[in-house]
């Protein structure tokens, strides 16, 4: 969908910005470039939508040759969202959604539809924000609306020049997942600059990896932890690699399923029988709807008799359990936290789906568990 | 003493006839050389130079200036009057039009807008406040000079306070100094009004 051949800006005094990048991005996918400040990463971003005129080589949008379109209209085609995020003050929230859209001549109703459109999409309530002036905003309420209007003419292609840059760690990483559920429904083809190799893995499809100028290495996220080019890849992304690809597993991926269960209302005795046809030293005790309530260890079962919920150990649900979709590194900084070796896992109605151990964590960086 | 009142009301509907045509006539020319000047960077200083020195030179010299050319009476006053008030509407749309912040400009060119459109939509919305203000100094500034203009002939408050000058009478002249400042305060806050009825919302310094 995009690609760059030989892509070469140099500014006056011979300073290579940008030298000979080559690369393709797919449709649909989102692409990171990542690297040290000053590597060349938003010259080559802005190269794409012709804010800087590459010194030589082209770059193709589905086929056609930027250089011979005309830059304006190349923009409209193109959402862009920069890390000021650069909220028009004097429009209300509404009336910068609807900038591109007007450029482009919406009639009034569309555009109207359209701006409700992507604030439900970025999740904030079209009723509450729409008449609201970016001063009246939180930065990550400015910024969302930003992204709500580089998406205002629901272009193909977003570029976003470290969009998450200049919020707070725990917001941005709120607006990360949310823009990765929101990609995973629009399929945009995205280029995403950044200088955190972290959040290049956890939201590229593919990384570009530059250092001054250069294109050192175009990869999965994968790709670059497991098989790094050279020393410069292993070192950018970290010594702390291996914890780093527990990041970009999910828990449902690599978690132990079809586990036997009890429920609270058996007896002791039907919970020892299963327990030795499973062969399992404790089990998880779900209720009615599935959810973990507490687990029984096998030498609990020997002496005693009555129901399950009488016998069993019973814990707190968010201190024992993580969901499916938390990525396997957060599960580990559970275990750690909370000194258990073993997690169980549910899905968003709390219902067991399986479960995941510690040994299993120091299997996956050992060797390459499968992932299902 | 009612007729007193009738003349001070005739001399100040008269005054802001002068100051109107001039503020008028300022602020068509005053703007547009303004936004021309933020367009062709090269001109700024010479024009700003020029219409600042227009200001530093005394009111009743650049009446005297204009007489020889323009004869006494109105005219003269007018074109005096504009002259005065070009330098702050120019500077200020000049400046305002500039200095938009980078990353709102980033922002319309990466949309796709034309020069013009970031001009139109981006530029000068944001600069009006800082344009009103020029035009709110402007106004006052000439509401005072205008009273000087009266000894050319052009009429005006400073009519009666030449003639209490004159008649070594204090009341004409205590009444038209007060009708002045009253008119040039009055304006102030009318063009205040104005000012917070044209700049949206989201521009207001927060309370």
């Amino acid at each position: 969908m995009i690609t760059l051949e030989n892509v070469t800006k140099i500014y006056s005094g011979d300073v290579k910005a940008v030298n000979n990048v080559s690369f393709t991005v797919p449709e649909g996918e989102v692409c990171i470039l990542v690297g040290p400040s000053g590597c060349g990463k938003t010259t080559l971003l802005k190269m794409i939508n012709r804010l800087i005129k590459p010194t030589s080589g082209r770059i193709f949008i589905a086929g056609q040759d930027t250089s011979e379109m005309n830059p304006d209209e190349l923009r409209r085609s193109i959402g862009y969202a920069i890390q000021e995020i650069g909220l028009f003050p004097h429009l209300t929230v509404a009336g910068n959604i609807g900038v591109v859209p007007s450029l482009k001549k919406y009639p009034k109703e569309r555009t109207r539809q359209r701006v409700d459109e992507l604030l439900e999409l970025v999740g904030l309530n079209p009723e509450e924000f729409s008449h609201k002036y970016p001063r009246q905003l939180s930065g990550g309420q400015q910024q969302r609306v930003g992204v709500a209007r580089a998406l205002g003419a629901d272009p193909p292609i977003l570029l976003m020049d470290e969009p998450f840059g200049a919020i707070d760690p725990i917001t941005r990483s709120r607006l990360q997942d949310e823009f990765l559920k929101i990609q995973e429904k629009l399929r945009k083809t995205i280029v995403f600059v950044t200088h955190d190799i972290d959040e290049a893995l956890k939201m590229g499809d593919r990384i570009a990896l530059m250092k001054e100028g250069e294109l050192v290495q175009y990869d999965t996220p994968h790709g670059l932890l497991a098989h790094p080019r050279n020393s410069f890849v292993r070192d950018f992304t970290g010594a702390d690699s291996s914890i780093k690809r527990l990041a970009l597993m999910r828990v449902e991926e690599v978690m132990n399923v079809d586990l036997a269960t009890v429920k609270l209302e058996q007896t002791v005795s039907e919970a020892r029988r299963i327990m030795e046809l499973n062969r399992l030293d404790s089990i998880t005790v779900v209720d009615e709807n599935g959810t973990p309530r507490g687990w029984l260890e096998w030498a609990d079962l020997n002496t005693k008799t009555g129901r399950v919920s009488d016998v069993m150990r019973a814990l707190p649900l968010e201190e024992v359990t993580v969901d499916g979709s938390i990525r396997v590194r957060d599960a580990l900084a559970k275990m750690l936290t909370t000194g258990l070796s073993r997690l169980s896992v549910v899905d968003e109605q709390n219902r067991f789906k399986g479960e995941i151990t510690f040994s299993d964590l120091q299997q996956i960086l050992g060797s390459d568990k499968k992932l299902r | 003493m009612a007729e007193h009142a009738s003349d001070l009301l005739e001399l100040m509907w008269e005054h802001l006839h002068i100051v109107g045509v001039s503020l008028l006539a300022a602020l068509i020319i005053g703007i547009t050389v303004g936004i021309f000047i933020s367009r062709h960077d090269r001109l700024a200083l010479p024009v700003l130079s020029i219409a600042g020195v227009i200001m530093t030179i005394p009111s009743l010299a650049m009446f005297a200036f204009m007489i020889p050319l323009l004869g006494i009476g109105l005219k003269p006053a007018w074109v005096a009057l504009t002259l005065y008030a070009l330098l702050p509407i120019i500077r200020n749309t000049y400046v305002a039009v500039r200095n938009v912040s980078p990353a709102m400009l980033e922002a319309g060119m990466g949309m796709g807008m034309t020069d013009l459109q970031i001009l139109a939509r981006v530029r000068i919305p944001l600069a009006l406040p800082v344009i009103m203000a020029g035009i709110r100094t402007s106004v006052v500034l000439i509401i005072g000079i205008a009273a000087i203009a009266a000894y050319i002939g052009a009429g005006g408050l400073g009519t009666y306070i030449f003639q209490g000058i004159n008649q070594s009478y204090y009341n004409p002249i205590i009444a038209g100094a007060l009708a002045v400042s009253v008119l040039a305060i009055a304006s102030d806050i009318i063009l205040g009004r104005v000012e917070s009825w044209l700049v949206p919302k989201g521009l207001k310094v927060e309370e």
